[in-house]
């Protein structure tokens, strides 16, 4: 089964060789395997989103190496990384990032726009991910006009309409209530026993508490303490 | 100086190409100095980034140039009027002979902006980019190509006085009037017309053998035929192809059949020569170029399409001259 | 391809969502258009209609000069030049202008014996004796004059002269019938006050146009104190004229055109913080630069591609249909040359060519270099919400 990422020794800088300089993380060694479901916690700013961000391809580390499935992929050029980005992972952000301004249907058709699929297939998989999420019905209204859960919804629905191996998701309960978080978790929880690999950056104990996360990683300054 | 809406927009266009190419360039020479494909360096990035900006610039550069020799013959023929014994793009030509000049340049920035465009899709598809800095060493030849597109045009358009009489495709492509071109006209059709059609023959030929074997040498040598097949080309189009064309035994010239009168044969038939031409010289060039392995494969992954381009648009080229000289009227040897 | 094609898709949804902001750019860019594209088409035409009157006439016109200055020319001198080989039909022309002081305008007035079948009739007849004249439909129009009114000139010895209109013609192009007033060969000599055998000039037809200059040259060693003019000079007199018209105003336009080209790059530069957001967004789910480059390019294609069809269209309306208000009097110059006349429509590849090589590519240009910084958005942007 596809999907192991192996993180060796990677380290990342911003700002390198200016007064500003920041090292947001520093030789950090990590093994994730198939379908696991994995938490990463630590307090704001110990640079979790700078590892899940190298980890998903989004861009690459100062020194050290990425592997998914054995390949390396820390020093591709960026050219190549945004379609091994669309093909390996689902992200979920922590503010959704959709774009509120068009339909539902068009959101999620948004990463498949660059890809050899034909409009029409490109409309049937995405009919097929929204009425999974119970978003048939909402599929032609804007994103601005609806509620909390459903906007959280489209944006999982649009995270997996590539049919992704890794769901990566960056503090994806920070903005939802507890009902709405509980929510989320469970349908995380069905994509991991599917098959999926998750990775899941929060400083939540209900997150790293569900009963989804395999394995807890705790992150502080840049280094994993255990 | 004449002010004619064609000639401005002619020159408008060279000069904003030539702008674009020279950020390209100066850019590419940064890529050139810095490059290092091992550093994640927040320069390297940005270099990786600017190469998007380049291929960008370059392929509507190659774009511009394509339409700009288009308007350059249709407005060299929109002012033969100008000049008194003129009757068509020929004569305003020969009214400033840098013209001719300006049809060369622009022919090879055609060639060299479509061979760059190939080659860059090429190395773009490959990890390691092995072509970098050879590209970008070639966008410094390109550059003052277009540097001297825009200057030729200048000086022949200012360099056209309209009081000065020329000599036209009647006596420019007239046998026996000493000119060079009078030269190639007044070639013996017949042995002009063997050379041809087995240098073609040849051409193709080798084109075929380059698809059933995977031999450098012949990649090679269909380069060099390729180099030979177009001037000669050229020189058969003047020499006998026109005759044909215009069923007229003595109108040599090779302009007039992109106008409406010859139903515009002349864009196939010269796209048909250009195109073939162009695709005769990739898998060569691929040859010399792909040392590494990434490049060898995404080459040989093309090879077959570049060799059946060659293959179908020179025989379009071939099909559009021959038809008249099979089928027409006209007949220059008369039985 | 099917990339490029769903990605002009989302181009065209995503200019269709920013209404106000590109409707704005298409406005002020296909006016700008407009009047690059009026010029053109304006001054083509004027000169399309010319050379077709022209191209229609005689392949030599021979004058006679004396002191250096145009003068009558001796009617028998036809002879002469019918003998030179090659020489189709040789014609001494009787022909002059008249100002009518009554009407304010000036009329060309050309005699004309056998010729007289070639002109196609909207009404009437050929005048048949010296009283009668006809006229062309423009002058008939203008004049308010109908076969069988009279028309009142005052000729050469000041004495009054009133003359039938025995028919009024058409001609393909208006230049031909908007001053014309035709009368029998005779009628216009006694009009004019020139004495017999004298016409005002000679034409000439040669069978072989390449022959033209070396007939002329024959002509003028024949008879020295003749002046031949071939339909090349002619023509490039006017070509001369009109490039320099249209260039002079196409080189004052681009100069706007290339003002307007800052604005839309000072405009495209400042992409809105909405619009940057969104690019984040998509690099962020997968797309490539390579993809949002495309996206940006496609839009300021199908930006230029709608305004150059609005500005065109806009410039066939202004300058065929209402006949170039908005020039009146910037072409004040032209209208010693060509009275009122109704513009033929006349466009061509050419001119769309010409046209988009001034417009498109300026325009394209100068979008590059924002698009490209708006496609190089660090997809990790989007992660961290800025
Ligand atoms: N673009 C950037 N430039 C400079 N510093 C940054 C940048 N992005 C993140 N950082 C710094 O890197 C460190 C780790 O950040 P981050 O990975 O976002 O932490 P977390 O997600 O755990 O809150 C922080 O100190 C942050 O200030
Ligand atoms: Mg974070």
């Amino acid at each position: 089964m596809a999907g192991t990422i192996q993180v060796e020794r990677i380290s990342k800088y911003y700002n390198r060789n200016r007064p500003d300089e920041v090292r947001a993380l520093s030789e950090v060694d990590l093994t994730i395997a198939a379908g696991e479901a994995l938490a990463v916690n630590g307090a704001s700013g110990c640079g979790k989103t700078t590892l899940l961000g190298l980890v998903g391809c989004m861009s690459r580390p100062t020194s050290g190496s990425v592997l998914l499935d054995g390949r390396d992929v820390s020093r591709l050029p960026e050219r190549f990384l945004g379609d091994i980005r669309r093909r390996t992972f689902g992200f979920i952000f922590q503010q959704l990032n959709l774009i509120k301004s068009i339909s539902v249907l068009e959101n999620t058709l948004l990463p498949l726009y660059p890809g050899k699929l034909s409009m029409k297939e490109m409309k049937i998989r995405a009919e097929r991910i929204l009425a999974r999420f119970d978003l048939t019905a909402r599929a032609g209204v804007k994103v601005s006009r609806l509620s909390g859960g459903e906007q959280q919804r489209v944006a999982i629905a649009r995270a997996l309409i590539h049919q992704p191996q890794v769901i990566i998701a960056d503090e994806p309960t920070a903005h939802l209530d507890s009902v709405l978080a509980a929510e989320l978790l469970d349908i995380l929880d069905e994509l991991n026993r599917e098959g999926k690999t998750v990775l899941i950056a929060t400083h939540d104990p209900f997150v790293s508490n569900h009963p989804l996360i395999n394995r807890v990683i705790r992150m502080r300054d840049g280094r994993i303490v255990d | 100086m004449i002010l004619h809406p064609g000639i401005l927009a002619l020159l408008l266009g060279a000069f904003v190409s030539l702008v674009l190419i020279f950020f390209a360039a100066l850019a590419g020479v940064k890529i050139i100095v810095h490059w290092d494909p091992s550093s994640s360096s927040a320069e390297q990035l940005l270099l990786e980034r600017t190469t998007y900006l380049i291929s960008t610039i370059v392929g509507l550069v190659l774009c511009f140039s394509l339409f700009s020799g288009l308007l350059f013959l249709y407005t060299t023929d929109d002012i033969h009027p100008l000049f008194i014994g003129a009757m068509c793009a020929t004569g305003t030509l020969n009214a400033n002979p840098i013209g001719w000049n300006v049809l060369l340049i622009k022919g090879i920035i055609f060639f060299l902006a479509s061979l760059w465009v190939i080659f860059n899709a090429i190395d773009q598809h490959c990890e390691d980019t092995p072509l970098v800095r050879k590209k970008y060493a070639a966008l410094l030849i390109l550059t003052p190509l277009l540097a001297m597109d825009l200057v030729l045009q200048f000086r022949f358009f200012s360099g056209l006085h309209p009081e000065r009489i020329t000599s036209c495709c009647g006596s420019l492509f007239a046998t026996g009037s000493g000119t060079a071109a009078g030269e190639l006209a007044g070639l013996p059709p017949a042995t002009t017309m063997v050379v041809f059609y087995a240098t073609a023959f040849i051409w193709l030929c080798t084109v075929l053998f380059c698809l059933g074997k995977r031999a450098g040498w012949l990649r090679l040598l269909l380069f060099l035929e390729s180099l030979l097949l177009l001037p000669l080309s050229l020189i058969s189009v003047i020499s006998f192809i026109s005759l044909y064309v215009y069923q007229m035994p003595s109108h040599h010239c090779p302009f007039d059949m992109i106008q409406k009168n010859y139903s515009f044969i002349g864009y196939p038939l010269y796209i048909g020569l250009f195109v073939g031409i162009l695709f005769g010289l990739v898998p060569g060039i691929g040859r010399v170029l792909g040392k590494t392995t990434s490049l060898k494969r995404e080459i040989e992954k093309r090879e077959r399409k570049w060799l059946l381009s060659a293959f179908v648009f020179f025989s379009l080229f071939l099909v559009l001259s021959s038809w008249p000289i099979l089928f027409g009227k006209f007949q220059l040897f008369p039985q | 391809m099917i990339r490029l094609l769903k990605i002009l898709e989302f181009a065209l949804s995503s200019l269709a969502r920013r209404k106000f902001k590109n409707f704005s750019i298409i406005v002020v860019y296909s006016f700008t258009i407009a009047v690059l594209a009026s010029v053109l088409l304006l001054t083509h035409s004027l000169k399309k209609m010319a050379m077709d009157v022209l191209v229609d006439g005689p392949d030599i016109v021979v004058q006679r000069l004396s002191g250096g200055r145009h003068d009558l020319i001796p009617a028998d001198y036809s002879g002469i030049i019918e003998k030179i080989p090659g020489v189709g039909r040789v014609q001494p022309r009787v022909w002059g202008y008249y100002y009518d002081s009554l009407n304010h305008t000036n009329y060309t007035m050309l005699g004309i014996d056998e010729e007289r079948q070639r002109f196609v009739m909207v009404d009437g007849k050929a005048p048949a004796d010296d009283d009668q004249c006809m006229i062309g439909q423009g002058v008939a129009g203008a004049q308010h004059a109908e076969t069988g009114m009279d028309l009142l000139l005052i000729d050469g010895n000041g004495i009054g002269y009133s003359c039938e209109i025995s028919g009024v013609f058409k001609a393909a192009s208006d230049l031909w019938t908007n001053d014309l007033v035709l009368f029998t060969k005779d009628a216009l000599r006694r009009f004019f006050a020139m004495p017999d055998g004298l016409a005002t000039d000679i034409t000439v037809e040669v069978f072989n146009a390449r022959e033209v200059p070396q007939v002329a040259q024959k002509i003028k060693r024949l008879l020295p104190d003749t002046r031949p003019i071939t339909i090349d000079e002619i023509l490039h007199t006017y070509e001369s004229i009109f490039n320099w018209r249209s260039g002079l105003m196409l080189t004052i336009f681009t100069s706007s055109l290339i003002a307007f080209s800052i604005l839309a790059w000072d405009k495209a530069t400042g992409i809105s913080g909405e619009e940057k957001q969104e690019i984040g967004i998509l690099k962020a789910i997968g797309w490539d630069t390579g993809d949002v480059l495309t996206l940006k390019l496609c839009e300021g294609m199908v930006i230029s591609a709608t305004s150059f069809l609005v500005g065109v269209s806009m410039a066939y309306a202004h300058v065929f249909l209402l006949d170039a208000p908005l020039f009146v009097p910037v072409l004040k110059g032209w209208s010693v040359l060509f009275p009122r006349f109704h513009l033929v429509p006349y466009i061509d590849a050419y001119q769309i060519i010409v046209l988009g090589f001034l417009t498109i590519l300026p325009y394209m240009a100068s979008t590059v270099l924002p698009s490209w910084k708006a496609a190089i958005t660090d997809p990790e942007n989007a992660m961290r919400g800025v």
